[in-house]
């Protein structure tokens, strides 16, 4: 069984030296003005029944828009807009982060971008 | 001219915070559309029919309260109770992996809470706490952080650490104003055993896998989450992780 948890550690860690994946908790991000314009939460490998509005207002125009995923069990939930900066221009994005269960529904956390800062957890 | 300046001086910041109000307010209308609780409204009860829940989800979900209740459990594989409990040798493996990164947005593990920046007041549980007049060692694991990262720190935080008698557990504290989250939580399952708190409590488990005992409770400053996993059920150790619980939540 140690051989196994070892094993399972190890590859998660490969993994997270790739994709800076955070590994222990789930962790919530956006990000504006990359290729993409998007909103993403994230729990490696531990999925529950996730939701994200991602909230793009372009800057200048004030041009507002939304993605909503809807509810879906998965580990890794994303609101992405492909592209968008890339065809348009300056953008701000707010993600709306929502958990549901059999108890519970939730607005787990909020996020906010105007640039495209990477954190670890991506 | 002075009198324009002066007026200028005044309309300008008047009009910022305008545009960021009424950007808020579309938003907030956007959420309220698609029928979705809205960020800082608060804790609610509200009746179970509103989560909209499909036939499936409302069948397991109910059989599995009955289990609960029959047997205090509810037996499946927990691969969550096995990975708690084998959580040590995983943390000795990122303590490796993440040797001398100190950089405050990575969601790698800390050994200590000062390491770890939060945008709330949270000092990590104490070493040792006393429950039912008995003594419970605390041996902290590790600090990571959960929710969003802003410049002010991490919205939220968690605590792995072994508890002598009881398991490995994780308390996870989310702080409402650093993360603007709020609960609409099902009527029909409204508790109180944590202090008073909006309260649940689920275990799940079998012998195969191990049992994970996860307890929510709720607050105006935070939402707080103690998991605690163990070989066995019985009921001395569900009254142990509340009693846990209980005097996290006093500090």
């Amino acid at each position: 069984m140690k051989h196994v948890v070892k094993s399972v550690s190890c590859i998660l860690l490969a993994v997270s030296l790739n994709s800076h994946a955070g590994l222990d908790w789930t962790t919530v991000h956006s990000r504006a003005n990359c290729l993409n314009n998007e909103s993403i939460t994230w729990w490696y490998l531990h999925p529950y029944d996730w939701r994200v509005v991602s909230v793009h207002k372009h800057i200048g125009t004030g041009h507002m828009h939304s993605m909503d995923t809807g509810y879906a069990y998965t580990w890794r939930q994303h609101a992405i807009h492909w592209g968008e900066p890339m065809a348009s221009g300056k953008w701000e994005v707010w993600g709306y982060h929502y958990l549901k269960g059999f108890h519970d529904k939730t607005p787990f956390d909020t996020t906010y971008a105007d640039d495209c800062k990477i954190i670890d957890g991506w | 001219m002075r009198m324009k300046c002066i007026a200028a001086l005044i309309l300008v910041p008047v009009m910022g915070f305008s545009a960021i109000d009424d950007s808020k307010e579309e938003r907030m209308k956007i959420l309220a559309e698609l029928g979705l609780p809205l960020p800082d409204s608060g804790i609610k009860l509200v009746p179970r029919s509103t989560f909209n829940l499909t036939e499936e989800e409302m069948t397991k979900g109910l059989a599995e309260e009955q289990q609960m209740k029959q047997q205090g459990f509810i037996e499946e594989p927990s691969s969550r109770a096995t990975e708690l409990m084998n959580f040590k040798p995983h943390s000795a493996m990122e303590f490796k992996h993440y040797k001398g990164i100190s950089n405050h947005s990575g969601t790698h593990i800390r050994a200590s809470i000062k390491d770890l920046k939060l945008a709330f007041k949270f000092n990590g549980i104490p070493r040792s706490l006393t429950a039912n007049s008995k003594n419970i060692a605390i041996d902290s694991i590790g600090f990571v952080p959960q929710g969003s990262y802003h410049e002010a720190g991490w919205s939220g935080a968690v605590q792995f650490f072994e508890a002598k008698g009881v398991g490995i557990c994780a308390y996870a504290i989310r702080n409402v104003a650093a993360s603007h989250t709020a609960v609409e939580f099902a009527l029909e399952d409204a508790a109180y055993f944590v202090n008073n708190k909006l309260s649940n409590i689920e275990v799940r488990g079998n012998k195969a896998t191990g049992f994970d005992y996860k307890l929510k409770w709720y607050d105006d400053q935070n939402f707080h989450e103690l998991e605690c996993a163990n070989k066995r059920y019985s009921p001395k150790i569900n009254r142990q992780v509340i009693d846990l619980a209980q005097k996290i939540d006093l500090g």
